[in-house]
């Protein structure tokens, strides 16, 4: 894939924060998603609707476990998501977790367990664990 | 001087390469995915960890207005 460099000065992108100031000011994005998913392991679905894109997971055990080897940081991940107007949201069998992103109010519960700028669903927590599987 | 684009060499670069794309003209890119399968780096420094990752569904980006 080629493109035009787009950076101050007309230098390539290199950083994360050096994509987000090309992001300012620009349009959102809009996400419909219907994707089925096998990740290491654990099968989970993705819907997407407008600014909102949620993963829902079979289990919390495999919340935990995607969590632990997620590919991005979560920092990252969140400002990134922000810039272009999109939340993310994790559920498992349908039960909101957490959110980040656009629209995600982080919890201070979340800082203090050094997750980052994450959205804590208490009580979703709570019925994701005791909630039988349907 | 050339006015061939250069090659993209960074994440970032591809990123605002794509985005450009589709926000510059009004487009909205659909992906179709059968069974695509992905071996995810856990870190883009040396020697990292692979995770299996398969995906298989659609997904629809294109550009809003910000509210």
């Amino acid at each position: 894939m080629t493109t035009t460099p787009t950076g101050e000065h007309g230098d390539p992108l290199e950083t994360l924060a050096e994509l987000l100031d090309e992001l300012e000011d620009r349009p959102e994005l809009s996400v419909e998603a219907d994707l089925e998913l096998y990740l290491d392991g654990h099968r989970a679905s993705v819907v997407g609707y407008d600014d909102l894109v949620a993963l829902d997971l079979p289990s919390v055990p495999a919340a935990i476990s995607l969590w632990h080897n997620r590919p991005v940081a979560v920092m990252d991940a969140a400002a990134l998501l922000s810039s272009v107007g999109l939340t993310a949201e994790v559920r498992v069998r349908g039960v909101p977790l957490a959110r980040i992103g656009a629209d995600a109010v982080p919890s201070g519960l979340a800082r203090r367990l050094g997750l980052g700028p994450v959205e804590l669903v208490p009580e979703g927590a709570v019925l994701a664990l005791t909630r039988r599987r349907g | 001087m050339s006015d061939a684009p250069d090659e993209t060499t960074t994440w970032p670069e591809l990123a605002i390469g794509l985005y450009d794309r589709l926000t510059g003209r009004n487009a909205e890119i659909t992906y179709e995915f059968e069974d695509m399968e992905v071996d995810v780096p856990s870190t883009t420094g040396e020697d990292p960890e692979y995770a299996y990752w398969r995906i298989d569904g659609t997904l629809t980006v294109k550009a809003r207005e910000k509210e």
